[in-house]
């Protein structure tokens, strides 16, 4: 599976140099890594600092990204490696950092505290729940393409509707979460 | 303000124009809110990515045990 649609157009801007897609990259990933992350370390500490070092990374090696893969598939595989390169020379007495990280070649962007980094897992069943009691229309076009991945092109053709409609489902979807969320205090406004 | 949210939300899921790209990035570098909603749009697929699998690999768990036991 290559690049997507999706994932093209944030690679093609920031070859050219654009900092706001790389940034717009680090915020659309940045939940799916530190999952990943906290996940293979079990220490969300160290799976922020790794987060951190894997996108500086993704900006230094960018241009050698050729889309065989998925984007994320991609800066996944960058943050295992890390985390590896980590867990080895946690165990060797000659702990010295491979490969140097620049970190003034490029800033990663803290926009985001750590305490939203993740949703707490007490309330993602609360928001599951909440996205089954989504009117049908809107939760079938944010399932199909949240859980699915489905393009906007093949959520009107599966739906036939037209893609203004499923764009405006998806966002109708996803701002009734995040109202959702904000009454439950899983996110601050 | 929603038609501005609704063009972020196509921006993440990359379905903008070159132009419209543009366009949703620099109001995302303009106002700091925006880009706090694009990265909550990324805690949602997390999220519903993540339990999606799970359901998916507990339903192939269900599918085999029958036939192993």
């Amino acid at each position: 599976m290559g690049a997507n649609k999706g994932d093209e157009v944030f690679i093609n801007e920031i070859k050219a140099g654009n900092q706001a897609a790389f940034e717009a990259m680090v915020l659309k990933y940045q939940p799916k890594l530190m999952s990943s992350l906290v996940g293979y370390t079990k220490s969300v500490d160290q799976a922020e600092e790794l987060c951190q070092k894997t996108f500086i990374k993704v900006w230094q090696k960018i241009h050698s990204f050729r889309g065989d893969s998925a984007l994320f598939t991609w800066i996944y595989r960058i943050g295992i490696n890390l985390a590896k390169n980590d867990f080895a020379s946690s165990f060797s007495k000659h702990s010295k950092v491979t490969g140097s990280l620049d970190q003034n070649e490029h800033d990663v962007p803290e926009y985001v505290s750590p305490e939203i980094q993740l949703i707490a897992a007490q309330s993602e069943d609360k928001i599951m729940e909440f996205i089954q009691t989504l009117d049908s229309d809107t939760k079938t076009a944010f399932t199909l393409r949240e859980a699915e991945g489905r393009t906007y092109d093949e959520i009107a053709e599966i739906l036939s509707c037209p893609i203004g409609t499923v764009r405006s489902r998806i966002f109708r979807a996803r701002q009734l979460i995040l109202e959702f969320m904000t009454k439950e205090n899983i996110i601050n406004e | 303000m929603n038609k501005d949210l609704e063009q972020l939300s196509a921006l993440y899921d990359g379905e903008l124009s070159r132009e419209e790209i543009h366009e949703g990035l620099k109001k995302m570098n303009e106002d700091p809110r925006m880009k706090e909603t694009f990265h909550k749009f990324g805690l949602i697929s997390e999220l519903v990515q993540r339990k999606t699998q799970k359901k998916i690999f507990k339903g192939i768990i269900f599918k085999r045990s029958p036939q192993q036991s």
